[in-house]
């Protein structure tokens, strides 16, 4: 290993990446995947397809929920937004945990007909496999994820140490000589990428980071798990300065809006609150104001929840007597008047009492202007039952400011790619492609180099094998997922395992046929039947979904047609790959290349 | 929207010139001819102006820290069609660089990439 600085990192970089490229590859591929999580989805329910969006669907949505969930404390509607072509539609009834999620159930943006979908896992298994991996302990599964990351970030920083002429190569491929073809598609996704490897993987790194921590039990259980995991652990703190911070207790258990996994304002500043008895108080106050205003905030446990209790019969009861006496609210005015006001789509409202006289609809938009905001504050507006503005709030700067947690949030923000729109979701996407096909590259470039020398030994055939395993292999599991979602009956029992048990068998098969065929052109009929399988799921998504691609294309569903595109793309270049590979062997095999073209060099000789 | 498609083009003529300020594209377009120094100054400088111009409207759209990684991703993106178009359809790469190429204004026009049979 000892050497001038540029062997030394030659030989970190390949070492360092082929131990776990194979992983690595896994890892890029269901993460790129994952940018289109929204979409493989939505794709992977297609009784969804054929709802969308009408001007009525507010009022759809209003008169759904009246029918299922007339007596209900709270209603949150979400509206369809480019992301989400149905309606979600949840409640929460009387005296139930306010922190849970209440009962809910999707809509048909259309008809407003109740939509039951069939039982997928969806992006959310591809998504999950990025970094956790697959019937593994979470925690461990992690570990080896952050690892990987490590290898590959060191990987990164060797090859640009290594790279001697990173700009004359900047953008050339010889795709005629036999390894430096290799080395090209290697070399150039690599340095073309370079800012989205550097970043996806640093950025990584610091996401998993506490998954690295072994001695304290705590961390290790939020280790990296951004958004899903800090809630439980707020609760947590809650639960335990529960005795000293009792104020600011209260007020979370009063306020009325939490919904989801997601922190309100109110519980927020509760949850500071428990820190210290004046922001308790404050944080209670300010609650009690925006919840409820007819409520004290000094008052105990027991006589709430009696005072709730009786409040609530004299709601119902109103409300069965005087049900037909209140208007509807006009809602599709208040929608207008919100989006002029937030200049963009309404994502979510939220109404209070509903079916009552003081009903409050609280609108929120989609976009999230401010990359720092504290989790679940957001700007909104909120009209009376009648139409009138009641109040408007603002998303506040998250309080813990520390350069730490900004640069924190931020690399989060870009690693999920949160803030992006159509474009920069396919830039990212297709930087993602790229990440994949160095990653691969780099693996199939160790072999190709020591074919000649190593041909026959033990490492170097485990080492094809496990290539053509997890490269072409993962990429036919990962069309044979999306073809068992389509092909396994919707009503199947037990049909979200099988779909993901179908992922690991095709993978398991592919390892088989790996073994037996690795040097008779096993490459080639993986990487073709993978590319075919993708290349012919628009054809399987029109045949098999509840609306035909047409209805799609008339109805602009934009996901739909994006994850359509998208397997076209990765089909065509899995099968433009299985191509090339093909010509070479031909080429390989008969000594004269006969059907080489003419090159301009050639010419230039 | 317009000002994403702007990066993405702009962005691409940028790395045309970048790409012909390479000895071994500048060959294919120029055939012999060697690539003088004040042909590399002028087609180096053209791309990194306008590359560095792309930069101002990604950062009115999304501020400073997320606004240079996005460009960072678009000019991926162009650059990737760049290689692609160098590489494997040299001759569509001529055409459009006798389009669009300002240096044509300066050095010697690109002549059509002989075919040789």
């Amino acid at each position: 290993m000892k050497g001038p600085l540029r062997k030394t990192m030659t030989w970190l970089h390949t070492w360092s990446s082929i131990l776990l490229g194979w992983l690595l590859f896994a890892i890029f591929l269901t993460g790129t995947l994952s940018y289109f999580r929204g979409e493989i989805s939505h794709w992977m329910t297609p009784e969804q397809h054929a709802s969308y969006v009408t001007d009525d669907t507010i009022m759809k949505a209003y008169e759904r929920l009246s029918e299922v969930a007339p007596d209900a404390n709270s209603w949150s509607i979400s509206l369809p937004t480019v992301r989400d072509n149905t309606v979600g539609l949840s409640w929460q009834n009387e005296g139930e945990n306010q922190r849970r999620r209440g009962p809910q159930e999707t809509m048909n943006a259309a008809t407003g007909e109740s939509i039951d979908g069939r039982e997928t896992r969806g992006g959310d298994f591809l998504y999950r496999f990025h970094f956790e991996l697959y019937g593994m302990p979470r925690g461990f599964a992690r570990t080896v994820v952050e690892i990987a990351t490590m290898a590959m970030f060191i990987a990164i920083l060797s090859g640009i140490v290594m790279h001697r002429k990173i700009f004359s190569d900047f953008f050339m491929m010889r795709t005629k000589n036999r390894s430096l073809g290799w080395a090209d598609a290697h070399a150039v996704t690599a340095v073309l990428a370079l800012p989205f490897h550097i970043m996806i993987t640093f950025s990584g790194l610091l996401l998993l980071s506490s998954s690295l921590i072994f001695w304290t039990e705590n961390t290790r259980g939020g280790g990296g798990g951004g958004e899903r995991n800090q809630a439980p652990n707020a609760q947590q703190q809650m639960a335990e300065n529960g005795p000293r911070g009792g104020q600011g207790d209260l007020a979370t258990l009063t306020t009325t809006r939490t919904e989801g996994g997601r922190m309100t304002e109110q519980r927020t500043q509760a949850m500071n609150g428990a820190r210290g008895q004046d922001r308790a108080r404050a944080g209670a106050d300010t609650s009690e104001v925006r919840a409820r205003p007819n409520r004290d905030a000094r008052e105990t446990e027991g006589e709430r929840l009696g005072e709730r209790r009786t409040r609530g019969e004299g709601r119902q009861a109103a409300r069965h007597q005087g049900r037909q006496d209140i208007p509807t609210p006009p809602l599709r005015n208040m929608l207008t008047q919100a989006e002029l006001l937030f200049g963009g789509d309404i994502n979510r409202v939220q109404v209070q009492n509903p079916l009552t006289a003081d009903a409050t609809f609280t609108f929120s938009p989609v976009d999230r202007h401010m990359l720092m905001a504290e989790r679940g504050s957001n700007d909104s507006v909120t009209f009376s039952a009648t139409g009138l503005e009641v109040e408007r709030s603002q998303a506040k700067a998250s309080e813990n400011n520390s350069f730490f947690s900004a640069a924190g949030g931020v690399l989060h923000t870009l690693h999920e790619a949160r803030f992006a729109d159509a474009i920069t979701r396919w830039a990212f996407f297709l930087a993602g492609v790229m990440g994949t096909i160095m990653v691969g590259t780099g693996s199939v470039l160790w072999a190709v180099k020591r074919a000649k020398r190593q041909m026959g030994q033990f490492g170097y055939e485990l080492v094809v094998i496990t290539n053509i395993a997890s490269i072409a292999g993962l990429c036919g599991a990962v069309a044979v997922y999306f073809w068992l979602n389509r092909l396994l009956p919707a009503t199947f029992e037990n049909r979200s395992n099988w779909e993901i048990n179908g992922f690991f068998v095709a993978w398991l098969l592919s390892l088989i046929h790996a073994i037996f065929y690795r040097n008779k052109g096993a490459w080639v009929v993986q990487l073709g039947i993978a590319g075919a399988l993708f290349c012919l799921i628009p054809v399987l998504d029109t045949l098999t979904s509840s609306a035909s691609l047409l209805h799609a294309i008339v109805h602009v569903d934009v996901l739909r047609l994006s994850f359509d595109v998208m397997c076209l793309l990765l089909g065509g270049i899995m099968l433009a790959t299985a191509r090339y590979l093909q010509n070479k062997a031909r080429r390989v095999a008969s000594p004269k290349p006969v059907t080489r073209k003419p090159t301009l060099e050639g010419a230039a000789k | 929207m317009t000002a994403l498609w702007g990066i993405l083009i702009v962005s691409f003529f940028s790395f045309m010139h970048f790409a012909v300020s390479v000895q071994k594209h500048h060959r294919d377009l120029y055939k012999k001819m060697a690539i003088t120094n004040k042909e590399f100054r002028v087609l180096q400088s053209v791309a990194w102006i306008t590359l560095l111009c792309t930069l101002i409207p990604a950062i009115q759209h999304w501020g400073v820290g997320i606004g240079i990684m996005t460009w960072l991703l678009l000019i991926t993106v162009s650059a990737l069609a760049v290689t692609v178009l160098v590489n494997f359809a040299p001759e569509s790469f001529a055409k459009l660089w006798r389009l669009l190429g300002v240096v044509r204004f300066i050095a010697p026009p690109a002549e059509r990439p002989q075919r040789t049979k």
